[in-house]
């Protein structure tokens, strides 16, 4: 059995009347990449938070087998992440977050850092609060990248950024970070712009996790079947999950359902991560491109 | 990584962030200082105005004819002269560390960059010592290592002007004394650290805590208990305590580490004569530090003092691990 990076048992959170998580459990293996998508003030960040030690919370939970609670400083040997990007300190030049980093990190490799970055346009003289928000990430990324750390937590860490920026950061991820002894967390609302690199995908709603698939599995579990005129009824019959109307005909949206057999009443396809996070979570916000 | 490595990263940090009170702060007052005085030199006025000196033939027979115990003790009055030149610098010093510690853990908390740090293997003790010690003693090394640098150049100023008007430039190089009053003003300072380090503590749990306008919330609670004291009770107990450990006790530990030096009050000394000023240099020798630090570790409230920072000191620790 592979080993687990995260283990949660009924994890819950308030925030006086406000329950943010509400017995969340589950298990990260190592070597994953997992999106944790949910709509805004679903318990996304409050789960992040208490996994990297950040806040607490009432259940069990274990990181790379320390409690982050009381052990955040020790945690943050293995773990690397990037809550935002308005975190790198403004006041800061680059060559002396390096001297930082250099300097309180035992995994952190400066040259490596310095090569990821003399690839980019960022100065290293430059002031934090002189770069560009793309800027700031590449700094970002290339602090986190240069550390050997097992596990990395994203918050949101392309918010606000283009698509070129966006793009160039998650294959630099994938291309130059990720391998199987690492495991990376992604929160993200362009979902479209990482299901690609997801192996498994959690879905929060209302603190709860409603779902936790792996990504193939979830892929093709789930289908959009877009009825022929005649057929509505015979679609009905295999239990749609969702229901909708499209170019004037009806499509329903089913789990484990097979495919085949749909193929005879209209056409089928399988549904993208969005798709299947609305339908499963069933809010009605579509999460949209930024 | 050694735990040595890693404070050094982070005080380094923490000079760099404070730079304004740490760093351009004491470098503009010296620039300030020393350009004065180089500009009123220029100007042709005396940098030390020693009035009694102002024929070199005179001063210099002068100086030479005086016996070795009255040059000394002049010698010990031109290093305190010297300590004097700096006196700004000390009127900025309380400011740098108030602030200092007021904005330290508020800032981080207000740009978010508290996120960075805490991702970082470094707990939250060591941040909030980190940022404590450099708020203080750090600060306090910066600027007593400044205060050295403009006596030396205020030293280095005269003995220009001196050689040019053919003064004695051993005048103004009185270099045992000072090298023993900066040897005294350290753990001077370090022990005005350590009295005031309730105040402090309660400066850094404010840093902690305050949502915004942390001047406010550090100085606000104080002046109403104070004023609340004196309504209801007529009285000023509550300030006084405060006001004990900002300056009171300190200076009643002087005044014990003083009090040998009373006995020379009455002598009615001329430090031109070579006996009492041999007095006068036994007297300077009995006023020791150490007889301050014996005094303040006898005293009850001071130790009340080390308590009450260490549990705001604590305070502050666990807000920081629950902000984020």
């Amino acid at each position: 059995m592979t080993e687990s990076v995260i283990t949660a048992r009924n994890l819950s959170k308030t925030f006086g009347s406000f329950q943010a998580l509400k017995n969340a459990s589950f298990d990260i293996p190592k070597g994953r990449i997992v999106g944790v998508i949910g709509a805004n003030g679903a318990g996304k960040t409050t789960l992040l938070n208490a996994i990297l030690g950040l806040s607490s919370c009432d259940g069990d939970l274990t990181v790379l087998g320390l409690d982050p609670k009381h052990d955040r400083d020790a945690l943050m040997q293995d773990v690397c992440f990037i809550a935002d990007v308005a975190t790198l300190p403004k006041w800061m030049k680059v060559s002396d977050v390096f001297d930082y980093v250099e300097g309180v990190h035992p995994r952190f490799d400066r040259q490596m850092a310095e090569t990821y970055l003399k690839r980019t346009t960022v100065p290293m003289d430059r002031k934090i609060k002189a770069l560009s928000k793309g800027m700031i990430v590449q700094v970002h990324l290339a602090v986190v990248m240069s550390i050997d750390a097992k596990l990395l937590v994203l918050d949101e860490p392309t918010l606000g950024l283009d698509i070129i920026f966006r793009k160039n950061f998650y294959s630099d991820l994938l291309e130059e970070y990720f391998d199987e002894e690492r495991t990376i967390l992604i929160t993200t609302h362009n979902v479209e712009e990482i299901e690609h690199i997801l192996s498994d995908v959690i879905f929060v709603r209302d603190g709860e996790i409603v779902l936790n698939e792996e990504m193939e599995t979830l892929s093709s579990s789930f289908i959009e079947l877009m009825a022929d005129k005649g057929n509505e009824e015979a679609a009905e019959a295999f239990g749609p999950i969702t229901r909708s109307a499209t170019f004037g005909k009806k499509t329903y949206v089913y789990k484990d359902v097979d495919r085949s057999a749909l193929n005879e009443l209209g056409e089928t396809r399988r549904l993208g991560l969005a798709d299947i996070f609305v339908a499963t979570v069933g809010t009605g916000q579509k999460e949209r491109k930024e | 990584m050694t735990t040595k490595q890693k404070l050094t990263a982070l005080i380094k940090r923490e000079v760099l962030d404070g730079k304004g009170g740490l760093i351009y702060t004491p470098a503009v007052v010296f620039t300030l200082l020393v350009g004065l005085l180089l500009i009123s030199v220029l100007l042709g006025n005396d940098p030390v105005e020693y009035k009694d000196f102002v024929d070199p033939k005179v001063a210099s027979e002068k100086w030479e004819s005086l016996s070795d115990n009255t040059r000394e003790v002049t010698q010990y009055i031109f290093s305190g002269l010297y300590w004097m030149t700096s006196a700004p610098l000390w009127i900025a010093f309380p400011f740098v560390v108030f602030f200092g510690i007021l904005g330290t853990l508020y800032e981080d908390r207000r740009d978010k960059s508290i996120l960075f740090w805490k991702s970082m293997p470094v707990s939250d003790a060591q941040e909030v010592l980190a940022k404590f010690f450099t708020s203080t003693m750090v600060a306090a090394l910066i600027f007593f290592v400044t205060a050295i640098a403009i006596q030396l150049s205020f030293a280095i100023v005269s003995s220009i002007y001196f050689g040019i008007k053919g003064l004695p430039i051993s005048m103004v190089w009185p270099v045992a004394e000072m090298i023993e009053g900066w040897s005294r003003v350290l753990p001077l300072m370090f022990l005005i650290m350590l009295w005031s380090l309730p105040v402090f503590a309660w400066l850094l749990l404010v840093s902690a805590y305050a949502p915004r306008m942390p001047f406010m919330y550090a100085v606000v609670p104080v002046v109403v208990l104070g004023v609340m004291e004196a309504v209801i009770f007529n009285s000023s107990h509550f300030m006084e305590t405060v006001g004990h450990y900002i300056a009171g006790g300190l200076l009643e530990s002087a005044e014990a580490a003083a009090e040998p030096l009373k006995a020379y009050e009455k002598m009615n000394l001329d430090m031109k004569n070579p006996e009492d000023a041999a007095i006068i240099l036994e007297a300077i020798q009995k006023f020791s530090v150490t007889d301050m630090y014996i005094y303040t570790v006898t005293q009850v409230k001071f130790w009340a003092g080390i308590i009450v920072a260490g549990g705001f000191t604590y305070g502050a620790i666990e807000l920081r691990k629950r902000a984020s």
